[in-house]
């Protein structure tokens, strides 16, 4: 394939990944079927994924697959199944009562618009190298070595407390 | 197209997406789902701008911290929804109001 060409094809993958992920999260956010919100999350975290290979952090994109689809979505359709209520509730609440919030999150939403659209459009980096696993794993055994076992404490202190917080409730 | 601005315009609207989800849902696990978009959205805002920086492992690591992190407070909410659930026998999070079950 002729460079201009493989360039034309790659930009349009990354339009479709990047409509498939908003328009899941789209479907996450106003569907009134929790179990559907649940599943489209689904689209948008491998998305997600996806849009992290074109960012060259293939690490990253496997432990957003591992992690995110592999535990935390697993995770959240544990919970809307095990909580027989969890579509019983009317999913949200009147547009009136958040009214407020609306408008605030419309002016974060502008301001972050200002804030993109100010960029150079060129912002590119195109011949900047990525880092490798090689590099990463590097970084996770030398500077950041202690928040990576401060990170391993915590997901088991989190597991234990989860556990014994649950037990102590149902008994 | 496909430099930065076009990957902070999905992760604009990602955030924006997730805090509506925050602010509009009742269920626990809705609330949940919201926070999980809002973590994405930071995390690839994280390896875009390494990526700008010329130093990208700087951010990839801290998106690796993020999504760990992201890991703990999944557990964490779910467990909680699970007691809220035993006591009051709801998941609806305005029906939660009182401290001592």
């Amino acid at each position: 394939m002729r460079p201009a060409m493989q360039a034309t094809v790659r930009e349009f993958i990354l339009m479709a990944v990047s409509c498939v992920t908003l328009a899941s999260a789209i479907v996450v956010v106003f569907s009134r079927n929790i179990v559907r919100s649940a599943f489209s999350l689904f689209g948008t975290l491998a998305g997600v994924a996806a849009l992290y290979v074109f960012l060259e952090a293939e690490l990253l994109a496997g432990v957003q697959v591992l992690v995110y689809v592999g535990g935390i979505q697993v995770l959240i359709l544990f919970g809307v199944m095990l909580i027989p209520q969890s579509y019983e509730v009317e999913v949200s609440r009147p547009a009136w009562k958040t009214f407020p919030a609306f408008m605030v999150l419309a002016g974060l939403g502008w301001i972050l618009y200002r804030t993109v659209a100010a960029l150079p459009p060129e912002t590119s980096w195109v011949g900047r190298e990525a880092g490798g696993m090689r590099a990463i794993g590097d970084a996770l055994l030398g500077p950041y070595l202690l928040p990576f076992e401060l990170i391993s404490l915590l997901l088991v202190g989190a597991l234990i407390g989860a556990v014994v917080w649950v037990r102590q409730v149902v008994r | 197209m496909s430099g930065a601005p076009w990957f902070w315009t999905v992760s604009c609207g990602l955030f924006l997406l997730g805090g509506w989800c925050v602010v509009r849902r009742k269920n626990a696990i809705g609330i949940l789902m919201g926070v999980e978009l809002i973590l994405n959205a930071a995390a690839l805002n994280f390896v875009v701008a390494a990526r700008l920086r010329g130093d990208p492992v700087d951010g990839q690591v801290v998106s690796i911290f993020v999504i760990l992190l992201a890991a703990a407070e999944a557990v964490v909410v779910f467990a909680a929804s699970v007691v809220v659930y035993q006591l009051f026998h709801t998941a609806d999070v305005d029906a939660v109001r009182d401290l001592k079950g």
